[in-house]
């Protein structure tokens, strides 16, 4: 087995153990901590996940001038699971019923920063972006016999992520802090959903808007012009109430980042190779 | 560097400037149909939204095993509007609120209530805030006819037992089950409340007390200056008798009147005001029996003379006391337990010291402290509590 396999086995490994715990309330996207050294370099990156929630993300970045960048992500999210109507329910009581539900969740954001490069052979990649993007949820409540019960808010997240990255051989690690600010601004709810839920939902809604700090952790494996990677993106949150919202989750991805400007370099030395 | 700060600056100032345009979230919640909630705003003030008739009781309570159990919100509303109507008693002029008055923690001032046509009837009204939680404490969603049972001589196992019971009673509303579901049908507002409740607009006598069974369920009282010091001192530790320490919120009195209540009275009225010790007792009102109480329903003649073990959450304002309503005051109740407690031949064990009655003789600082204490039972936000007040506008 190459060395490459055994990396991309231990990564997947790792995906599947690694607890992503969503809320249907926030979940944060894979911050996106740019690649690009250079004007005029860029990258396309995929990234999926699986179990009770699954969905995609996809994410680009583009540095128009030195020093600069754009960044434009995209994340949908599907989750299911059931929720207690009420609290209680310890032995000898009957457990209180249960509701089912199922949502998604769409969050599209745009960003722009700042990058350059650190260290004695510029191994280090540091950059800060700023982000405004607009999230979307929708939820059903499924009961037997009753007609389906319907939720749905909207959100804005404006961000600022201070990141730096670390190349070292094929290996790259990164880390980044998001601080965002989450305000959430429309939602039309069925006030029939099981009372608990509804009680999270003005809770949300009292709450809002609110500020948290996430933590992205990535460690990537590099065999040009594509990185594998994966992410974990966790919401750091200090308020127990934001606690209660069960906002604290934690969001684990795999991503294939494509780097364009190696994938042109790439087509120009197998065109030189040619040529000789 | 510099076309860095030119470019990036002004962006971040931005983002920081639309972040700062703070804003709240604006929810719609949405429940009754618009032509429903506008003819239901004739005749009622109900909110909007759905009232949240749930109950997370505090700690030194769930400690006990009790918790308040699923109350169905949509069951409760409409129970809330057929508590408060008129229209369920013979002559129109009686709601189960005449007897249960909100701001005397549901009960009745009177010593024995009236009720149609002002017939008077033959016991006490029972304080429905005298209870944490109606499903909590009785759980006869849970039990059923053996769960702890209703009235002063036990004989209702469920809420809606015991509310068919009361409407039907001639001298309380004097309904038969064609009466209850006739008035029902003809008062324009219930259609919509019971397309909520029960997906259609049929009227029936179960639909009817289940309703007002689970807004009873619903009452509860827990808030009281006692139990925010018992939460804070005993919390969940309802083991190692922490009820004994001295509550840091309470005055000196009150702390005497506690230690008092729990060396002669918890045994049966319970430490915490929880459940009670004893489902039932004789506590010596008489030397004979006078009414039957549960010994009436059970023909067991050592039970004859006993009666429900009422909880005291609320006592103070829910004078006259006893099932008859003979006593007008507190004072006149600790007299009885200090001095007058007679020897019935079913007398509790507690109240007796060998075949004798048990003489307290509480001197009058120990009487007014054990009253001190009874008043800090009393939960004020239930009397004030919007969601079990007269919704007829
Ligand atoms: C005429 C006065 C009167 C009316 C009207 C009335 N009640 Fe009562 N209620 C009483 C009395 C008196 C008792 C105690 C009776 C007994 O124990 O024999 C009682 C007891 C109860 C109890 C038992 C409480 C316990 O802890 O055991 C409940 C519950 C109750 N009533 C609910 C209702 C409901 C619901 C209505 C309306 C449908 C209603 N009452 C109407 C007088 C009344
Ligand atoms: C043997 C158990 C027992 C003990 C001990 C006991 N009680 Fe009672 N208590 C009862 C019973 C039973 C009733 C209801 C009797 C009736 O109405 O016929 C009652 C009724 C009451 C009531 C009236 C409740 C109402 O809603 O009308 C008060 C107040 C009261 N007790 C206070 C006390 C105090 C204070 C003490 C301690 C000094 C005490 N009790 C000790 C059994 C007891």
């Amino acid at each position: 087995m190459s060395r490459a396999y055994k990396v991309v086995l231990a990564i997947g490994l790792a995906a599947s153990l690694a607890a992503c715990t969503s809320s249907r309330f926030y979940t944060p996207n894979t911050v996106n901590l740019p690649t690009m050294s250079q004007k005029g370099e860029g990258a396309l990156s995929g990234a999926t996940f699986f179990g009770s929630n699954s969905g995609w993300e996809a994410q680009a970045s583009y540095s128009p001038a030195q020093h600069v960048g754009l960044m434009v992500n995209y994340f949908s999210l599907n989750y299911k699971g059931s929720i207690a109507g009420t609290s209680g329910g310890f032995f000898p009581f009957p457990p209180p019923p249960q509701t089912n539900f199922e949502g998604r969740m769409r969050f599209g954001e745009a960003g722009l920063g700042l990058y350059r490069h650190a260290g004695k052979n510029r191994e280090y990649l540091l950059s800060l972006f700023g982000a405004a993007g607009q999230g979307h949820a929708h939820n059903l409540y499924i009961e037997p016999d009753v007609p389906l019960k319907e939720a749905t808010w909207t959100f804005w997240r404006y961000s600022l992520q201070p990141g730096v990255r670390l190349q070292h051989r094929r290996l790259s690690f990164g880390a980044s802090f998001r601080f965002s600010y989450v305000q959430y601004t429309t939602g039309r709810i069925d006030a029939r959903i099981p009372r608990l839920e509804l009680d999270r939902v003005e809770m949300l809604e009292a709450q809002s808007p609110m500020m948290f700090w996430e933590v992205l952790w990535t460690v990537g494996y590099h065999f040009r012009p594509i990185t594998v990677s994966l992410n974990t993106t966790g919401v750091a949150l200090g308020k127990k109430s934001l606690n209660d919202l069960n906002l604290a989750s934690n969001h684990v991805s795999l991503m294939a980042t494509l780097n364009l400007h190696e994938l042109k370099k790439e087509k120009q030395s197998r065109g030189k190779r040619k040529k000789k | 560097m510099k076309k860095i700060l030119r470019l990036g600056l002004p962006f971040f100032a931005a983002l920081l400037l639309l972040a700062a345009c703070k804003q709240k979230a604006d929810f719609e919640y949405y429940y009754y149909e618009p032509e429903d909630y506008a003819l239901l705003s004739q005749y009622l003030n109900l909110p909007s939204k759905p009232d949240n008739y749930l109950t997370k009781l505090p700690k030194h309570l769930e400690a006990q095993g009790l918790f308040a159990r699923a109350v169905d919100q949509d069951k409760a509303i409409l129970g809330r509007v057929l508590f408060y109507d008129k229209n369920l008693s013979k002559d129109g002029k009686v709601n189960c609120a005449s007897c249960h008055r909100q701001e005397i923690a549901f009960s009745d001032d009177k010593p024995v209530s009236r009720g149609v046509f002002d017939r008077v009837g033959t016991r006490n009204s029972i304080a429905l805030g005298s209870v944490l939680n109606f499903a909590a404490y009785y759980g006869t969603d849970l039990f059923g006819p053996s769960g702890i049972p209703f009235f002063w001589d036990n004989r209702a196992g469920t809420a809606s037992q015991q509310n068919l019971a009361t409407m039907a009673n001639p001298l309380e509303m004097d309904m038969g089950h064609n009466d209850i579901v006739n008035a029902v049908r003809t008062q324009p507002y219930y259609a919509p409340l019971f397309r909520m409740a029960y997906g259609d607009e049929t009227v029936t006598v179960q639909r009817v007390s289940e309703s007002i069974a689970n807004f009873i369920n619903a009452i509860g009282s827990f808030r009281s200056k006692f139990d925010r010091e018992a939460e804070r001192t005993i919390g969940n530790d309802t083991w190692s008798n922490r009820e004994r320490l001295d509550f840091a919120g309470f005055t000196a009195a009150e702390n005497r009147g506690k230690r008092i209540y729990l060396d002669n009275c918890a045994s049966c009225h319970s430490p915490v005001q929880g459940r009670p010790m004893k489902m039932y007792a004789n506590n010596g009102l008489d030397a004979t029996t006078t009414d039957q109480g549960v010994g009436g329903i059970t023909k067991n003649p050592f039970e004859m003379g006993m009666f429900k073990v009422p909880l005291l959450r609320n006592i103070a304002l829910t004078a006259p006391y006893m099932h008859d309503g003979r006593f007008a005051t507190l004072e006149e109740v600790i007299d009885h337990y200090s001095t007058g407690i007679k020897a019935h031949p079913n007398l509790s064990m507690e109240l007796r010291s060998g075949n004798q009655p048990r003489r307290f003789n509480f001197t009058a600082q120990q009487k007014s402290d054990l009253i001190a204490f009874l008043h800090t039972l009393t939960d004020e936000e239930l009397l004030k509590d919007k969601r079990f007040s007269n919704p007829f506008k």
